[in-house]
C-alpha cells in the first residue's frame, strides 16, 4: 500500500479547507469501503486521505417537515433501521437491504455509495428515482444538484474539487404512491448488481389510472439512468401487463449496456427489461391498494 | 450397536478455540527476528525468461534475501502429496523458482525483508526481462497441431492411461441403444476461509529448519520439502497448527519450499502468507475435464458397454494430475455394473495454474457426466431413473472395480427410498409440480460412491500412541491433521470408546508435529476416521489390554473377566471388584512395576470400503431471467456407522454448498487470448453465500462394515459429489433442457429457453 497523509478534520469548513489546498490530490474517505481496496490495489493514487467521519455536519438522518434529509455519513445499515425509509421510501429501504453483507452495511455510507459514483450502485438508482437534491459544500460555498445532474460517467461526479457531498434531500412521495427497487445478480447477498431497478407509481385517487412514474435502472449505462421515454407511456394509463412489456420496450431501447466479466450487455439489456416489469407489476399492485383502500 | 461415546453428538475438540478466536493459526505466528517472504510472479500466461536483474532488489536497505531460479537447488519436484505407491505418478517437472513462466501467478522470484512494504518494493525493484510465447489455455488448443511446448512432453500431454475390461465394440455390438454425449467441467477453487499457502520457515544452528504450515498432510510435505531443498527427510520438521479449511488445497506442498529457501538463505525465519488473490492465482485448484461419454444399453436397462474418453486440463506442472487420472477412470469404472469398459485418459498440460486436490478428487466431475447420461437414458428407455441405478449399481458382496475387492457393506438402497420420499419423488416430477407464473418447478437425483481410503492406489500408513497418565486421563499421539473437519474429534471418540474412558479424558494432539507422532499421510480420500481411526483404535486397544492385564494382577481375577467402563475396571459379572482406570494407572507409574501404559500402533487398514449416497433437489427455474434456484436438497449418505452425527451432518451440508455452487455459479475463467484470470477475487468468483443455501435435509443411513473402526467408513469428501447431476437433472425435469456443461448459468439457461421455443 502506498504512502500517504491523513487529514481528521472536525468541521465542514476545515475539510473543504484541506480538499482545496491539496488540489484533488486527496481523498476524503468515509466508510472506506470502496476507497481502501483501491488505495491497497493501486487503483487510484493520491498523497492524502482526509477522513469525513467527524464532521458533524455531514451526519444525522430525519424527516424535515416534508422531507428525509440524509446526511452523507448514514451508514446502509441505519437506513435500514429507520422507520421513515421503510415508510415512505420502500425502495430505498430495499435497494439498503440488497447492498454488500452485514459487515459492509455497518460501514459503507450514502455518500460514498453516491460519489463512487459506479453505474451499479444500489443507492444511486433509487435516489434518482425519488428526484433525490444532492447538497454540496465547497470552497465556493454551498449548492444543490438534482440527482440525474450529478453523476457524469463511471467513478465521475459533478463534484468539484474541494467540494463535498453533505447531504441528500428526497421528499415524502404524493398520495397513493408506491415504490419499488429490483436488483439482479448470481447470488442473494454480496453481489454487484447485473443490473438495478427502481420505479415510483402515482395514481389518481380512487382510481386505477396512473398519474405519474418514474423509472430509473442501473449498470446499464454509463451512470445510473432515468428513463423517461418508458414513464412517458405510462401516464394515463391503468397499467397492467401490456403497459408493463411497451414501459420495459422503452426501457431496453434506452439503456446502452456494456459485456464484462460478469454478463453481457444483451443480457443486461433482456434483464433491464424484466426487472422494469416487474417493479412495475409490484409497485401497481401496492399502489393501488393504497389509492382504492386506503 | 450402540456405544458410549462412538455415535454421540460430542462437542469438538478445537470448539471453544475457534468460535472464540483464540486459535493460533500459522498466520498469527510472529517468532524472534521473523522476516516477511513475498513472491514474484509472472505477468505472462507463457514466457520465456531472457534475464532478471536483482541488484537494485537487493541493495534496497531491509532486504535480507532475493532469489531467482539460480539461486535455488536444482532439482525437480513434484508437489503433489503422495506417498511412493504403485498409483503414484509423480511427474517432477518444477524448481522452487521457475526459469520459464508457464501461467500468470507462477513464481519467478522471491524475497525476503524486514517488513512486508520492503517486501513489496523490492519485489518492484527486480527486473524481468521476458520473451512471451503464445499461451495454450485449453485441452484444445494445447493439443493442437503445432501448438507451442509448455514443457517438453509432446502435443502438451503429460500422460495416456487407457484401462480396458472385457471388450466393448462387442458390448456396442449387443447394445438395443447407444448413447453418445460430451460433457464439460470448470475449474473451480477451494476458497477456503484461510487463504491457501501460509508457512513459516525457521532454520537452526544445527541445520534443521522447522516450518510452521497450514497443511493437510505434515508427514508427506516433510518428505517433499526435503527432496526439493536436496535435504534429508529428517532435516525438516513440519508443525501444524489449526487450518482454516483445506479441501485439497493443502494436499501437497504449497509454499513451503520457497519459504524454507528464503530462511535458510537469509538465516532468519521467515513468513510468507499469500493474498487472497495469490491463492486464487498461484495454488492448485479442481480439474475442467472434457468427457465423452459412450454407452450401450439393453431395452430391459443394462448395460454392455460403457466407454469414457477424458481430456483432463492439468495446468502448468503435472503435481496431482496424472495420479489423479487414475481415480478418474477409478469412479467411472466403479459406479455401474457392465462386462466391458473402456477408459481412455489424457492427462494435457496447459497455461493455466496447475490443477490437483479439490473435495472429491475427480469424482465430481465422472458423476456429472455419468449421472446426467443415465438419467437420459431412463428418459429414452421409459424408466424410472430409481429404477435403472438400483438394476445396476454394484452392491455389498459384490466386486468393487475400483479395489478389485469385495464390497463389505452398502445402504444405497435404503438412501434411495428414504431420500425419494423427502424429497416428494412421486408426486413432483414429470410436471406434476405446480408451476407459478413465469417460473417452472424440478426435481432430479444423482447417486455416487466413493472411497474410505487411498488403497490399493497409495500406501496408507497410519499411526497412534495412547499413554495412559496416572491420574487415568490419556493422550492421543497422532499426526492430526484435521483441517476443520472435525477428525481430530472423531478419533478422540474412537480411542475413548476402546479405552471405556470419558471423552473428556482423553486428550488428542491438536498440533501435529512430525518430531513427535508416527508417520500419517495425512487428510485426504476422506480416510481419517477409517484408517485413521483403525490405527488410532489399535493403539487404544493395546494400552487397554495391559490396563486390563494389571488390573487383573491387582484383583486377582482372570483378566477375561474384566471390563472398564468410564474410567473404572470392573468384574463383568457383577460389580463385586473393581478398580478406577487412575489408580491402576497409578500403581503402574509408580508401584513395583514401574512404567506407563502405552499403547502403539502404526499400519495400513485392511480394506477401503465404499460408501454411498443418493441426493435429490427441487429446483425452480425462471424462465423469464434464466435463474435456477434450488429450493431443496435431500441428500441421503451411507457413512458407515457415524462416530459422530452431528460432525457428519455438517460435512455434508457445508459440501452441499460447494457442490451447488458446482451447479450453478462457480467457474475460474482465463482470457483465451492473454491467459489472465478474469475472476481471481471472492466479487467476481461466486461462491454461494449462506443467504443462497436452499433448505437442506441430510438422512444418514449406518451400514456398518467389518474392517472400519466401530463400523464407521468416511464423509469428508461425499457431499458435494452427486450435487451437481442431482440438480442438472432436476433443471431437466423441469425444462426439459439438458445441459451438459457447468455451470448451468442463467445466461445458458435463457439461451436454452429461447432456443426450445423455436
Ligand atoms: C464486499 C463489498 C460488497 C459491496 N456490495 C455493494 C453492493 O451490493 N451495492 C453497492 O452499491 N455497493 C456495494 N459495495 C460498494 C461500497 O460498499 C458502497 O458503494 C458504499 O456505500 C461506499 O461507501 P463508503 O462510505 O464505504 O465509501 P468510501 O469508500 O469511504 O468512499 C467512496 C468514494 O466516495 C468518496 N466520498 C465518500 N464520501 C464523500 C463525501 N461525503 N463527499 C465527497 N466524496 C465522498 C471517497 O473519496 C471515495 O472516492 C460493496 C463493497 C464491498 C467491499
Amino acid at each position: 500500500m502506498q504512502d500517504f497523509d491523513y487529514w481528521e478534520p472536525d468541521s465542514l469548513a476545515e475539510a473543504v479547507t484541506i480538499l482545496s489546498a491539496l488540489k484533488g490530490q486527496a481523498f476524503p474517505l468515509a466508510g472506506g469501503t470502496d476507497l481502501l481496496p483501491k488505495l491497497q490495489k493501486g487503483q487510484v493514487s493520491g498523497s492524502g486521505v482526509v477522513n469525513l467521519k467527524h464532521v458533524p455536519e455531514l451526519a444525522g438522518l430525519g424527516m424535515e417537515r416534508t422531507s428525509l434529509r440524509i446526511g452523507a455519513l448514514t451508514t446502509v445499515s441505519s437506513l435500514l433501521a429507520n422507520k421513515e425509509v421503510s415508510t415512505y421510501f420502500p425502495a430505498l429501504a430495499g435497494a439498503a437491504r440488497a447492498l454488500g453483507t452485514p459487515q459492509i452495511r455497518n460501514l459503507a455510507t450514502v455518500g460514498g455509495n453516491l460519489c463512487n459514483a459506479s453505474p451499479a450502485a444500489d443507492l444511486a438508482v433509487v435516489l434518482l428515482a425519488y428526484e433525490g437534491r444532492f447538497k454540496l459544500a465547497g470552497p465556493g460555498g454551498a449548492r444543490t444538484l438534482a440527482a440525474q445532474d450529478f453523476f457524469i460517467g463511471p467513478g465521475q461526479t459533478a463534484l468539484t474539487q474541494g467540494e463535498i457531498l453533505t447531504a441528500v434531500e428526497i421528499d415524502i412521495p404524493p398520495l397513493h404512491s408506491r415504490s419499488a427497487f429490483l436488483k439482479h445478480g448470481l447470488r442473494k447477498s454480496h453481489e454487484i448488481a447485473l443490473v438495478n431497478a427502481a420505479v415510483q407509481l402515482t395514481l389518481e385517487s380512487g382510481t386505477d389510472k396512473i398519474a405519474a412514474t418514474r423509472i430509473a435502472l442501473g449498470a446499464v449505462a454509463p451512470t445510473p439512468l432515468r428513463v423517461r421515454t418508458a414513464e412517458a407511456v405510462l401516464v394515463g394509463t391503468r397499467g397492467g401487463s401490456a403497459a408493463w412489456d411497451e414501459a420495459a420496450e422503452k426501457v431496453m431501447a434506452a439503456v446502452a449496456p456494456i459485456d464484462d466479466i460478469r454478463s453481457t450487455g444483451a443480457y443486461r439489456r433482456h434483464i433491464a427489461g424484466v426487472l422494469t416489469r416487474r417493479a412495475l407489476h409490484e409497485a401497481w399492485g401496492e399502489a393501488y391498494e393504497t389509492a382504492n383502500h386506503a | 450397536m450402540s456405544y458410549a461415546i462412538v455415535g454421540q453428538r460430542v462437542r469438538r475438540v478445537d470448539a471453544r478455540e475457534k468460535v472464540s478466536g483464540r486459535a493460533v493459526y500459522t498466520g498469527d505466528l510472529n517468532l524472534p527476528h521473523m522476516l516477511v517472504g513475498k513472491v514474484l510472479r509472472s505477468p505472462h500466461a507463457h514466457a520465456r525468461i531472457l534475464s532478471i536483474d536483482t541488484s537494485k532488489a537487493r541493495s534496497l536497505p531491509g532486504v535480507k534475501a532475493v532469489l531467482t531460479w539460480e539461486d535455488t537447488p536444482k532439482i525437480l519436484w513434484n508437489s503433489a502429496g503422495f506417498p511412493p505407491s504403485p498409483g503414484a505418478v509423480l511427474m517432477e517437472d518444477q524448481y522452487i523458482l521457475t526459469d520459464k513462466a508457464r501461467y500468470v501467478g507462477d513464481a519467478v522470484a522471491a524475497v525476503a525483508a524486514v517488513d512486508e512494504d520492503t517486501a513489496e518494493r523490492a519485489l518492484e525493484l527486480i527486473e524481468v526481462e521476458y520473451e512471451a510465447l503464445t499461451p495454450a489455455m485449453d485441452v484444445e488448443a494445447a493439443m493442437a497441431e503445432g501448438a507451442p511446448l509448455i514443457h517438453s512432453a509432446e502435443k502438451n500431454v503429460a500422460a495416456h492411461m487407457p484401462v480396458v475390461i472385457g471388450d466393448v465394440e462387442e458390448g456396442f455390438r449387443q447394445a438395443d441403444f447407444v448413447f453418445e454425449d460430451r460433457y464439460y467441467v470448470p475449474k473451480v477453487y477451494q476458497v477456503t476461509m484461510e487463504p491457501c499457502g501460509v508457512a513459516v520457515a525457521a532454520p537452526d544452528i544445527d541445520g534443521r529448519i522447522t516450518i510452521w504450515t497450514s497443511t493437510q498432510m505434515p508427514h508427506l510435505v516433510r518428505g517433499i520439502t526435503a527432496h526439493a531443498l536436496g535435504l534429508k527427510t529428517g532435516k525438516v520438521r513440519i508443525i501444524k497448527p489449526p487450518v482454516g479449511g483445506a479441501f485439497g488445497s493443502r494436499l501437497g506442498v504449497v509454499n513451503e519450499p520457497v519459504a524454507a529457501l528464503l530462511a535458510l538463505k537469509s538465516g532468519y525465519p521467515v513468513m510468507l502468507k499469500y493474498t487472497r488473490e495469490e491463492s486464487f492465482l498461484g495454488t492448485e485448484s479442481r480439474h475442467p475435464i472434457t468427457m465423452v461419454l459412450k454407452t450401450g444399453v439393453k431395452k430391459d436397462g443394462s448395460f454392455t458397454a460403457r466407454q469414457m474418453t477424458a481430456y483432463i486440463d492439468g495446468g502448468a506442472y503435472a503435481t496431482h494430475t496424472p495420479s489423479f487420472a487414475g481415480p478418474v477412470a477409478g469412479w467411472f469404472l466403479a459406479m455401474y455394473k457392465c462386462a466391458n469398459i473402456k477408459v481412455d485418459n489424457y492427462s494435457v498440460y496447459t497455461n493455466s495454474t496447475q490443477c490437483g486436490a479439490f473435495r472429491g478428487y475427480g469424482n465430481p466431475q465422472v458423476v456429472f457426466a455419468v449421472e446426467s447420461q443415465v438419467d437420459d437414458i431412463a428418459m429414452a428407455l421409459g424408466l424410472d431413473p430409481l429404477e435403472i441405478r438400483r438394476k445396476n449399481h454394484p452392491c455389498e458382496g459384490e466386486v468393487w472395480t475400483w479395489s478389485g475387492w469385495e464390497i463389505e457393506s452398502c445402504g444405497l438402497e435404503e438412501a434411495i427410498e428414504r431420500g425419494a420420499k423427502a424429497i416428494g419423488w412421486d408426486t413432483k416430477r414429470n410436471g406434476q409440480a405446480v408451476p407459478s407464473g413465469t417460473k417452472k418447478r424440478g426435481v432430479g437425483m444423482g447417486y455416487m460412491m466413493h472411497v474410505s481410503g487411498a488403497r490399493p492406489m497409495l500406501h496408507e500408513t497410519s499411526a497412534a500412541v495412547v499413554k495412559i497418565n496416572e491420574d487415568g486421563s490419556a493422550n492421543l499421539i497422532f499426526s492430526n491433521s484435521d483441517v476443520g473437519q472435525g477428525s481430530g474429534t472423531a478419533l478422540t471418540q474412537v480411542a475413548a470408546e476402546e479405552l471405556g474412558l470419558a471423552y473428556e479424558d482423553v486428550m488428542i494432539t491438536k498440533t501435529a508435529d512430525t518430531d513427535v507422532a508416527g508417520f500419517d499421510i495425512g487428510s485426504h480420500a476422506s480416510r481419517q476416521a477409517y484408517s485413521g481411526g483403525n490405527a488410532v483404535r489399535k493403539a487404544a486397544a493395546a494400552a487397554r489390554e495391559k490396563l486390563l492385564t494389571m488390573a487383573a494382577e491387582i484383583l486377582q481375577v482372570p483378566v477375561e473377566n474384566l471390563t472398564v467402563e468410564n474410567g473404572v475396571v470392573l468384574t463383568r459379572e457383577g460389580e463385586e471388584k473393581s478398580i478406577s482406570v487412575a489408580e491402576v494407572s497409578h500403581k503402574a507409574h509408580f508401584g513395583s512395576h514401574g512404567h506407563q501404559i502405552i499403547g502403539v500402533a502404526s499400519e495400513e487398514p485392511e480394506g477401503n470400503p465404499p460408501v454411498y449416497a443418493a441426493q435429490f433437489a427441487e429446483v425452480e427455474v425462471d424462465t423469464e431471467t434464466g435463474v435456477v434456484e434450488v429450493l431443496k436438497v435431500v441428500a441421503a449418505h451411507d457413512v458407515g456407522t457415524a462416530i459422530n452425527p452431528t460432525l457428519v451432518e455438517g460435512q455434508i451440508q457445508g459440501a452441499l454448498q460447494q457442490g451447488i455452487g458446482y451447479a450453478l455459479t462457480e467457474e475460474y475463467r482465463y482470457d483465451p487470448a492473454s491467459g489472465r484470470p478474469l475472476n481471481a477475487n471472492l466479487a467476481d468468483y461466486k461462491i454461494l453465500t449462506a443467504m443462497d443455501m436452499p433448505e437442506v435435509e441430510t438422512i444418514l443411513v449406518e451400514a456398518s462394515c467389518r474392517t472400519g473402526p466401530f463400523g464407521a467408513k468416511s464423509v469428508g469428501e461425499s457431499g458435494l459429489v452427486g450435487t451437481a447431476a442431482a440438480i442438472a437433472n432436476a433443471v431437466f425435469d423441469a425444462t426439459g433442457i439438458r445441459f451438459r456443461e457447468l455451470p448451468i448459468t442463467p445466461e445458458k439457461v435463457l439461451a436454452a429457453l429461447r432456443a426450445q421455443e423455436k
